[in-house]
């Protein structure tokens, strides 16, 4: 028996080196199984190395102007909860902030600020429409509707209180009112902003390519620094996608993000259409860095998840782990995207149907439309697409993912 | 030096490459903060978990106003956050209320839209709290979206949510706690350490020469009969197990508390040392003194998961003897699975090349991962990591 440095022979060896790569092979497979899922040191407490450890970085140093304006009005509002003023400029400032950040801890802040109010049947009509966006960003849709109703009411002359109000009856499927509400807007705000409006209502009711043709013309006329400019953008591609011009609602979902990169919905709307059209790389390198959104997250993990990528695994756990964290509080805003992550990425139908179904009774965008009936068909309940069949017939709606799966459900029924 | 800086100097210091590291920014969720009651006689010990973010909101932790938060900053704030949580968390039995107290050794701890510091207090109630009212009212003032999620530790996984419209909830233990406490804490330890992968791979990186020995020019032979693995593996495990009930102790009770990183970087360390040493002898000594004196770093390990479970403080001795009973329990399993297999195979070329050699590799890699990951607090391979 000759001898050797027993590490150099273990490599030297082929005999012993095969058995090190089957190990290896068996060992790492093994750990990998056993240990799936689990993220480094999540969930358990831990006692830091030392005082200058940095524990947590704020999202806005409390230097910050913006952090120092809102610390000054909620100092004023301690000293006199109802000062309607600072308390409407707080809810506003934290609104914005919630907007931009996507952080939804803002509409807390702004909710605190207007609890005065929060009950009241007749609020100062400030209020009533920050407590109707507070509301809607809530999904309580018919809630805000009733604030938005009443400060139409006491506010004729406010754009923002008839689109809201627009926005929120087309999201409840009640397109002639949202119309109208729409109509009020040519002698209050810019015929971009009319145009956008009436847009959004069109496109869902059978007429998306002459919104969109009507779209573009206004925004033709605007000049490229408008600010409304990027916002027209994205409802021109999404409702361009409707009527079934993808290559188009593209290019323009890539302009509308090319001016505001923050932009969440237009975000997660071009990432929808790479991954139908199969370019989930393309869609994983438009998401990648932006999963603190949880829609843009599971809309990365889905994309992940078809290419096969390692990456993907950490990212469905994270998803999965943030639905279960919103369960957990009772919050129902997620219905949509955890249908779509539990019939896309865990394939249970059954459960996606029984999300999409909940979803449905709180809302009714095309998007909800479209995930009622994936899940229908994939849980093999052609007559549990009813709801969203019925919809798509009333309105006429051509969106292509649509209008397919409603000739295959209607086929098989 | 910023944190990112260190982390790359650190990697660097490895010496390694990797791709793909990189952890997830933070998710954007509505402020929660997390319960964890557990009943103890008269006692109800609540582990209670509130972020950060809101605690600067709430009492202010920023001191320097940079945006942020180290642990000394966080240190300072303790007091004030205690009179804060105590302000809005109230119990009573019957009408009667439990007056609380604080336990020392705040953590912090990570949920998904990040840091939270964890803190530990005991109500001890007038009477037999079967039935409890709770109230509360943490944070409603400032963020009426905010909800609080309390799990009871009780067998049955409840769970209670507070929101600001709910903000008194009644609950009644489940009867099955009362006698199953014991039972409760035993369970856990054998669940840990069956998915103490760490401690598991250090017991295993020990007894795998356990039926071999080193002839003088270094080759393995196997042992002669199975009374000197026998021995030889009962002197090893009984070391590990005194060494690590030791140092849980002395954790559990509150004598030591050492940084998490830094203990569980040495844990890692000592699983790569111990499956190194099968490569190449790097210890002289017996393997029972290896596993001794590496096993007490494995104690402070183990304690992480009694901090984990909200059972740590006053009267938690029946749970740590439990707690230790099951990681003995679990750690016999293994050995007796064990045994009979090595023994069978211990003059087979497979056993001593592929198991003893190609296994003590394996886990040196394993364990070598952990030990960069854990040290500079950054993730390898995520499915790796634990």
């Amino acid at each position: 028996m000759h001898r050797l440095n027993p590490v150099a022979g273990m490599w030297l060896r082929p005999r012993a080196a095969s058995w090190a790569l089957v190990l290896l092979v068996v060992g790492g497979g093994v750990s990998f199984f056993a240990t799936r899922g689990r993220s480094h040191r999540d969930g358990r407490p831990f006692l830091p190395v030392s005082d200058s450890e940095v524990v947590e970085t704020l999202p806005r140093a409390a230097g910050d102007p913006r952090a120092q304006e809102a610390k000054r009005l909620r100092r004023q509002l301690a000293a006199d909860p109802r000062d309607v003023s600072a308390a409407t400029r707080l809810a506003r400032l934290e609104i914005e902030d919630a907007r931009s950040t996507s952080d939804p801890r803002h509409l807390g802040y702004a909710q605190a600020a207007l609890m005065p109010w929060w009950a009241d049947a007749e609020p100062p009509p400030a209020v009533l429409v920050l407590r109707a966006t507070i509301r809607q960003s809530r999904h309580d849709f018919p809630g805000a509707l009733v604030d938005l109703d009443a400060a139409a009411a006491v506010q004729p002359g406010n754009a923002q209180v008839w689109l809201t109000r627009a926005v929120v009856l087309s999201v409840l499927a009640r397109y002639d009112e949202a119309a109208q509400s729409c109509g009020v807007l040519p002698a209050l705000a810019s015929p971009l902003v009319y145009a956008v409006c009436q847009a959004g209502v069109k496109g869902v009711t059978g007429q998306a390519p002459q919104a969109a043709a009507t779209l573009s013309r206004a925004l033709v006329a605007v000049p490229q620094e408008d600010p409304t400019r990027p916002w027209a953008l994205s409802v021109l591609a999404e409702v361009t996608g409707w009527a079934g011009n993808l290559a188009e609602a593209e290019r323009l979902s890539r302009a509308a993000l090319a001016l505001e990169p923050d932009d969440s919905y237009t975000r997660a709307q071009l990432a929808d259409l790479l991954i139908d059209s199969g370019r989930d790389a393309e869609a994983s390198e438009l998401l990648r860095g932006r999963e603190q959104n949880d829609g843009l997250l599971l809309r990365l993990a889905i994309a992940e998840t078809h290419a096969g990528a390692s990456a993907g695994t950490a990212h469905v756990k994270e998803a999965g782990e943030r639905f279960a964290a919103a369960r957990l509080r009772g919050d129902r805003l997620h219905g949509r995207e955890e249908a779509r992550f539990e019939l896309v990425i865990k394939h249970d139908a059954a459960q996606a149907l029984s999300l999409a179904r909940a979803n449905w009774e709180v809302q009714h965008e095309p998007a909800d439309a479209l995930i009622l009936l994936q899940a229908a068909q994939a849980a093999r309940q052609p007559e549990a697409a009813a709801p969203a069949l019925a919809w798509a017939k009333a309105t006429g709606f051509q969106g292509p993912a649509v209008a397919t799966l409603a000739r295959q459900l209607a086929g098989s029924r | 030096m910023n944190a990112r800086w260190r982390q790359l100097t650190c990697l660097a210091a490895f010496l390694a490459v990797w791709g793909g590291a990189g952890r997830l920014a933070r998710a954007h969720k509505p402020s929660d903060s997390y319960l964890t009651m557990s009943r103890r006689g008269v006692d109800v010990a609540v582990r209670w978990d509130i972020a950060v973010r809101d605690l600067e909101v709430a009492v202010g932790v920023d001191a320097n106003g940079d945006g942020s938060v180290t642990w000394g900053e966080l240190r300072h704030a303790i007091p004030a956050t205690r009179a804060y949580a105590a302000g809005h968390l109230a119990l009573s039995t019957s009408g009667r209320a439990c007056p609380s107290s604080f336990d020392e050794g705040e953590r912090v701890v990570s949920h998904s839209d990040g840091a939270y510091l964890s803190l530990s207090l005991v109500f001890h109630c007038p009477g037999d709290p079967d039935t409890l009212a709770v109230d509360y009212t943490l944070l409603f003032e400032l963020d009426p979206q905010h909800r609080g999620i309390a799990r009871l530790n009780d067998g049955t996984g409840r769970v209670l949510i507070f929101d600001a419209g709910r903000r008194r909830l009644d609950l009644t233990w489940s009867g099955a706690d009362r006698s199953g406490q014991l039972a409760a804490a035993v369970r856990s330890g054998v669940h840990h350490i069956w998915t103490g992968y760490d401690h598991l791979l250090f017991l295993l990186a020990l007894l795998l020469p356990a039926v071999l020995r080193r002839k003088p020019d270094g080759v393995w032979a196997g042992v002669d009969d199975l009374r000197t693995a026998g021995a030889d593996i009962a002197r090893v495990v009984t070391a590990f197990t005194v060494a690590h009930s030791i140092t849980l102790s002395l954790a559990a009770l509150g004598f030591v508390a050492l940084p998490s990183r830094l203990v569980e970087s040495l844990i890692a360390a000592s699983v790569l040392v111990a499956a190194v040493n099968n490569l190449v002898p790097l210890l002289r000594k017996d393997r029972w003194v290896a596993a001794f004196a590496l096993g007490l770093l494995h104690g402070f390990g183990f304690s992480a998961t009694l901090d984990d479970a909200g059972l740590t403080g006053t009267a938690l001795l029946k749970t740590l003897f439990g707690f230790n009973v099951g990681v003995e329990l679990g750690q016999m399993t293994m050995v007796v699975l064990f045994i009979p297999i090595a023994y069978a195979l211990r003059n087979r070329a497979l056993y001593r090349r592929g198991i003893l050699r190609g296994g003590s590799t394996v886990i040196a890699a394993v364990s070598l991962v952990w030990l960069i990951e854990r040290a500079c607090n950054v993730t390898v391979f995520g499915w790796l990591s634990r």
